[in-house]
């Protein structure tokens, strides 16, 4: 067995065991994340926690109140992101395309400054939080009214629009405007605004609490499950929009149902954990090299899988286990995430199996 | 030996004249040192907290040496305050020139203000930086009477826009900035380079909280008012320290911890931060000192619950007012004895209709008023009479103001 890469692509090459592998490896992590931690539990302590045992009260609170929640926060959010990811790059036929391509992200991200940065003495936060409008509601509402603001914006044009690469320049043309809004709004807002906004660009799987939990899996759920059903239509388009609509497929139907999906998972990843890069572009590409193949049909719950697996593994290096620092997950899903993701595709490469788009 | 006393006397009685026409700003010509050559500086000021600058006083001339908080020796700046009329000393190419007293300044950061305001050289403030958000009475009367103009946006960090024409067209003699570790959100350069003298403080950066405080002698360097700084200055430190020793012979010491958690990481003032030393001198068990980070340290929220969730107080809860504000930021706040208990205190008791915090105004000069409001919070009999004056209860579920 040559440890060059081959003999896994071999392995995972057989699909079905490849997804039972990585199931087993998610299993792995997950078990991994609730487990470290910069406050060390014990396992016997966690045995005890789990099973109802006598345990240090703090610990329990720790492992059911924070850990626990975040793991499974992890999970649903790397796999939501690379399914969109994936959707995005068929959709465009575009390898850089990710999850928030059509401006979704940045949506939520003027909800979410519309709130934050309302306290401060500029006007249209102070008159919108003065009329009620977006005064108390909370950070996650605000980015999901954003997020979905954009893509009802983006369904109307793109109505009227042939071209899906029209839809591209679109959905960048309106992340400019949305970037516009937040910088005129930090402009104007003060100091601690400004702090609080620029760590929920941090992004974090830590700030869902159990209230939340059941709106993020429940949404995420049927966006995953909206996904399976698309993976006929989005094998299609692979072979283009005139072939995939000669096969009698309703263009239009998918064109929409694949932009509100990822719309709705999208956002509802941001809204809960801030935008969080990097994985929704890379995961697509690494699934596509692991598992050689270009099928939707193995990709969709590939990207499940492996979204949740570097979700995961990112969420473990973030909070360094054994010290008492963290780090933004967003500079942990890039330092770490990268250079994994270029050796892959590289190594795919030599074997004439560059990445398929 | 009468004698002797009549002199004493009138030698004192002299200086009282000499310090009173100090204060009007017009050059003393009343001694001469050792060497023979004039010294127009009765009054020295040495800082003796303060880290951040150093003062050496020349005769017609003193220079204030900046001493970058971050070590970049790059950023190390040199003020050559030279006495109005006399001569600008050879030798000091690189430094900066001011004729002082100074007559027009203009100020970016709020803290300036308190720092101006208390040496009585309000007037001299021509334009700031945020007047809306000053809490100073008298600073915010002159603004409505027009005598100080809004010259920027109000923030003094990373998105600072300031009106350089018109801080141009106002001729101040010095723009009080406020250091920043970052270059690129550093307004003196800009500020230079419109060829306008801005002079950089960092008290922020200051470990102690005499040390904050004492840096109304850099400003006072620069309005020849070093008596009035030295006066105020050690009535601070006696008062500060008289607090503080009230605290040293407690057998209890309450468990305080402090800061807020953003979305699982925790941001606490580190150890060896001013806040720590507060805490600690206000008779209080700092539960999150386990670092010796100066400044906010992002903190796992495990550890941090490991650590404070038995703790009796919780104080300072960053950008939030009150309990309802962090039970919409994370629920997960109640699991916090503290929080149960509702012993919660912040120091948002003064706050402007803009959001100005006095806290951060006049508090930063009267670390001895901060102090009490600590003892008066954790050890209420140290300090019977003392009302809250920056702090407030903010526990209770229905607004904390009560």
């Amino acid at each position: 067995m040559k440890l060059n890469g081959s003999w896994l692509r071999e392995w995972f090459g057989k699909t079905t065991f490849g997804i039972l592998l990585s199931l087993g490896i998610l299993g792995a992590l997950f078990l991994l994340d609730i487990m470290l931690g910069s406050v060390n539990i014990p396992l016997d302590a966690l045995v005890s926690i789990l099973t109802g045992g006598e345990v240090k009260e703090t610990w329990a609170t720790i492992f059911w109140v924070w850990r626990i929640p975040k793991a499974i926060t992890a999970v649903f959010a790397g796999a939501a992101l690379a399914l969109s990811g994936l959707l995005m790059q068929t959709f465009f036929r575009n390898p850089l395309a990710d999850p928030y391509i059509l401006g979704i992200s940045s949506g939520a991200s003027v909800g979410v400054a519309l709130v934050m940065l309302s306290s401060g003495f500029c006007g249209i936060g102070a008159v919108l939080a003065g009329l009620g409008l977006l005064g108390d509601v909370g950070i996650s509402f605000a980015a999901m009214l954003g997020a979905f603001a954009v893509l009802l914006l983006i369904l109307l044009i793109s109505a009227k629009i042939q071209s899906n690469v029209t839809i591209l320049v679109l959905g960048i043309m309106v992340s400019y405007i949305s970037g516009a809004i937040v910088t005129i709004l930090l402009q104007f807002s003060d100091e601690s605004s400004m702090h609080t906004y620029s760590f929920w660009t941090f992004g974090s799987f830590s700030g869902v609490t159990w209230d939340q939990l059941p709106l993020l899996l429940f949404l995420l759920t049927a966006g995953f499950v909206v996904s399976f059903l698309l993976t006929k239509p989005l094998n299609a388009l692979l072979l283009g929009e005139q072939y995939a609509a000669s096969m009698g497929m309703d263009y239009k139907k998918v064109k929409n149902a694949i932009m509100v999906n990822t719309a709705v998972m999208a956002g509802v990843v941001t809204a809960f954990c801030g935008p969080i890069g990097f994985l929704g572009v890379a995961v697509p590409h690494f699934c596509r090299s692991l598992f050689v193949t270009a099928d939707h049909r193995v990709l969709v719950p590939a990207c499940v899988i492996v979204g949740g697996i570097i979700a995961l593994a990112t969420d473990i290096i973030s909070h360094l286990p054994g010290t008492d620092i963290v780090l933004p997950l967003n500079a942990i899903t890039a330092l770490f995430g990268a250079p994994v993701v270029i050796w892959v595709i590289v190594r795919g490469t030599r074997f004439g199996r560059g990445v398929i788009t | 030996m009468i004698a002797v006393v009549i002199v004493a006397a009138a030698a004192i009685w002299l200086s009282a004249m000499v310090a009173d026409d100090n204060g009007n700003g017009s050059p003393i010509r009343a001694q001469k040192n050792s060497s023979g050559t004039e010294d127009l500086f009765l009054y020295k000021s040495y800082p003796e907290y303060a880290l951040g600058f150093s003062i050496e006083y020349y005769g017609t001339y003193k220079v204030l040496s900046l001493h970058d908080p971050w070590g970049r020796a790059d950023e190390d700046y040199t003020y050559l305050l030279v006495q109005r009329g006399e001569e600008i000393p050879a030798g000091y190419s690189d430094a900066q020139v001011f004729f002082v007293p100074i007559e027009k300044s203009v100020t970016l950061s709020p803290i300036h203000l308190s720092q101006i305001s208390q040496l009585d050289e309000s007037r001299s403030v021509k334009g700031h930086n945020g007047v809306d958000l000053v809490y100073d009475e008298e600073i915010r009367r002159l603004a409505e009477e027009g005598a100080i103009e809004e010259i920027g946006s109000g923030t003094s960090s990373m998105g600072t826009m300031l009106n350089t024409e018109l801080i141009i067209e106002l001729e101040p003699d010095v723009v009080f900035c406020v250091a920043n570790g970052n270059r690129e959100y550093d307004s003196h350069y800009k500020l230079r380079e419109a060829g306008l003298k801005p002079v950089v403080s960092a008290e922020w950066m200051e470990n102690n909280p005499l040390g904050r405080a004492e840096w109304i002698k850099f400003i006072a360097y620069f309005y020849n008012r070093e008596q009035k700084a030295n006066d105020f200055f050690e009535g601070i430190k006696e008062n500060y320290s008289a607090i503080s020793a009230k605290t040293k012979t407690l057998d209890y010491q309450p468990r305080v911890f402090s800061g807020i958690d953003y979305q699982g990481t925790w941001y606490a003032p580190g150890g060896g931060s001013y806040v720590a030393m507060l805490f600690q001198d206000a008779g209080a068990d700092y539960a999150l000192s386990n670092d010796n980070e100066r400044a906010d340290s992002p903190i796992d929220v495990e550890v941090v619950y490991e650590r404070a969730h038995d703790a009796d107080y919780w104080i300072n809860i960053g950008y939030n007012d009150d309990i309802n504000a962090l039970l919409a930021l994370d629920p997960r706040y109640a699991n916090f004895g503290a929080f149960k208990s509702g012993n919660i205190y912040h120091y948002n008791a003064r706050v402007n209709a803009f959001g100005g915090n006095d806290y951060w105004q006049s508090g930063i000069l009267r670390p001895d008023i901060v102090l009490k409001d600590l003892v008066s919070i954790l050890h209420p009999e140290l300090v019977p009479d003392h009302e809250l004056y920056y702090y407030q209860h903010v526990g209770s579920p229905h607004g904390g103001a009560a």
